[in-house]
C-alpha cells in the first residue's frame, strides 16, 4: 500500500473519530426522527381525560405539572388549580424551556381546545422533552365534564352513577354549589415549585 | 451560517457561477487522475486497477464527514441541504442499468463528459447515447415511465435512523468498512497484476 493510501486511511479514520466529539458539542439541537415522532404521536397515554386529571389535581398529586398554553389574560380569567401559564408564543423561551427540561413530573398541557396544546406538545416532543400529555378535548371539554356535569339518564348504573358523584364533588371542591350549574368557577392559582434543572450535557457520542 | 443558496445568501446566478467553477475543478482533477480512460474506469470490474474506487469512496466520505463536522460545529444547517426521497424500484433498476453502461462503456456520466471534451472517441459516443438516453426518457415519461418511476416510494429514508444508530456511528461504520475495502482490493490488485501483468495504463498514451 502506498503512503497516500495510507495517509488517507488514517486522515479519514480520525475524521470519524472527530464526529463523536464534535456531536457532543451539537448537543440538544437534533431533533428526534419522523418515524419515531409517528410512533410517541400514536402512543396511548399521550392524552389524559377530564375525569383522571380532576382525580389527580384533587389527590394532590405531586408528581403532576399543569401548563396552560393560553394567553395571559385567558390564564388570568380562568385556569385549572396549579396551573403554570406558558403561552404558546413563549413556549421556545429558554426559560420557559427549563419547565418541561425534566424527567420527573408528569406535564398535562392544556389549551382552550386541543390544537395550541397539540402544537406545544409536537415542538416540545421534538426537542425531547419527555413525560407530555395533552388534556383530552381542552378546557372546553374538562369544563362540560366537571362543572356543567350532567346526572346520568337511563336506568341505574353503579359505574355512572359513581362518576356523577364523583363529578359532584369535584364540583364543590373547585368552588361551585354541588346544586348549582353555574359557569362562574373559581380561579385558584396555586404556583406549585419547579425546580429548573441545567440542560444536562449529552453523554456519550451519540446525540 | 450554510447553505448559502438554499437561504437565499448568493442569487441563482452566483450559484450556477461556482457550480461551474467546482465543475470545471473536478473535470481537471478527473482528466489528471486518469479518470478519462476507458481503461482505468473499467479496471474496477476486472481487477487490475481499484483507483476508482479509493476516489469515488474516500470523496464520498470526507463529503460525509465534513458536511457533519460543518453541521456540528453550526455552520451548516444540513437539514436544509437536498435529500432526495428513496424510490426502491426504479433506483434498483437504474442502478442496474447505470451498472452495466458502466461495465460496457467504460465511463460514468461525468467522466464519460471530461473523456469527450478532451476528443476521445469512445467518449464522445458515450455521450451522445446519454443524450439520446436522457431525450428517449423524457419523451416517453408519460406513457412509459411514469408510473415505474414513481413505484416503490419510501419518503426521506437515512439509514442510521432506520438501524436506530447516530449518524456518527453510521458514519464510522462506512469509514471502517471502506477502510476495510482499500486493504482487500488492494491485494486482489496485487495479485491480479503478479499472474496476468498489464502495461502501466498511463504509458499506454490512451
Amino acid at each position: 500500500m502506498r503512503t497516500t493510501d495510507k495517509i488517507v486511511i488514517i486522515g479519514l479514520l480520525l475524521g470519524s473519530v472527530w464526529l463523536f466529539f464534535a456531536g457532543k458539542n451539537a448537543g440538544d439541537k437534533r431533533e428526534i426522527p419522523p418515524k419515531k415522532l409517528h410512533e410517541l404521536m400514536l402512543q396511548k397515554h399521550r392524552d389524559i381525560s377530564a375525569d383522571e386529571l380532576t382525580r389527580r389535581i384533587i389527590n394532590g398529586d405531586p408528581m403532576l405539572q399543569i401548563v396552560d398554553v393560553r394567553n395571559e389574560k385567558q390564564y388570568n380569567s380562568y385556569t385549572l388549580p396549579g396551573a403554570i401559564n406558558i403561552p404558546l408564543e413563549d413556549i421556545m423561551k429558554t426559560d420557559n424551556l427549563a419547565y418541561f427540561d425534566q424527567d420527573v413530573l408528569n406535564t398535562v398541557i392544556f389549551s382552550n381546545g386541543t390544537s395550541d396544546a397539540q402544537i406545544a406538545w409536537n415542538i416540545l416532543t421534538r426537542l425531547g422533552y419527555k413525560n407530555l400529555t395533552i388534556l383530552r378535548g381542552g378546557l372546553n371539554n374538562w369544563f362540560e365534564t366537571i362543572i356543567l356535569a350532567k346526572p346520568p339518564t337511563g336506568p341505574y348504573d353503579k359505574e355512572s352513577d359513581d362518576l356523577y358523584q364523583f363529578r359532584n364533588g369535584a364540583r364543590v371542591y373547585f368552588g361551585v354549589g354541588a346544586s348549582s350549574e353555574t359557569e362562574s368557577a373559581p380561579k385558584p392559582k396555586v404556583r406549585i415549585p419547579i425546580i429548573k434543572r441545567k440542560k444536562k450535557e449529552v453523554e456519550g457520542g451519540c446525540s | 451560517m450554510g447553505p448559502l443558496y438554499p437561504q437565499g445568501l448568493i442569487s441563482e446566478p452566483l450559484n450556477l457561477l461556482i457550480a461551474l467553477f467546482i465543475g470545471i475543478g473536478f473535470g481537471i482533477g478527473l482528466e489528471a487522475g486518469g479518470f478519462t480512460n476507458t481503461r482505468k474506469l473499467a479496471g474496477v470490474f476486472y481487477g487490475y486497477d481499484f483507483v476508482v474506487l479509493k476516489v469515488f469512496f474516500t470523496a464520498a466520505m470526507t463529503a460525509a464527514i465534513g458536511l457533519f463536522l460543518l453541521d456540528s460545529y453550526g455552520l451548516m444547517d444540513i437539514e436544509l441541504t437536498f435529500y432526495p426521497k428513496t424510490f426502491w424500484i426504479p433506483t434498483t433498476i437504474a442502478g442496474i442499468v447505470m451498472g452495466l453502461g458502466f461495465i460496457v462503456g467504460g465511463f460514468c456520466p461525468g467522466t464519460s463528459v471530461c473523456a469527450a471534451v478532451t476528443g476521445k472517441i469512445d467518449g464522445i459516443y458515450f455521450v451522445t447515447g446519454a443524450f439520446l438516453g436522457i431525450f428517449g426518457y423524457a419523451f416517453t415519461y408519460e406513457p412509459l415511465f411514469e408510473t415505474l418511476r414513481n413505484s416503490g416510494g419510501l419518503g426521506k429514508v437515512n439509514i442510521a435512523s432506520e438501524l436506530g444508530i447516530s449518524d456518527e456511528m453510521f458514519i464510522f461504520i462506512v469509514t471502517v468498512i471502506a477502510v476495510i475495502a482499500f486493504i482487500v482490493t488492494d491485494r486482489i490488485q496485487k495479485k491480479v497484476n503478479s499472474k496476468n501483468p498489464v502495461e502501466n495504463i498511463e504509458e499506454l498514451g490512451l
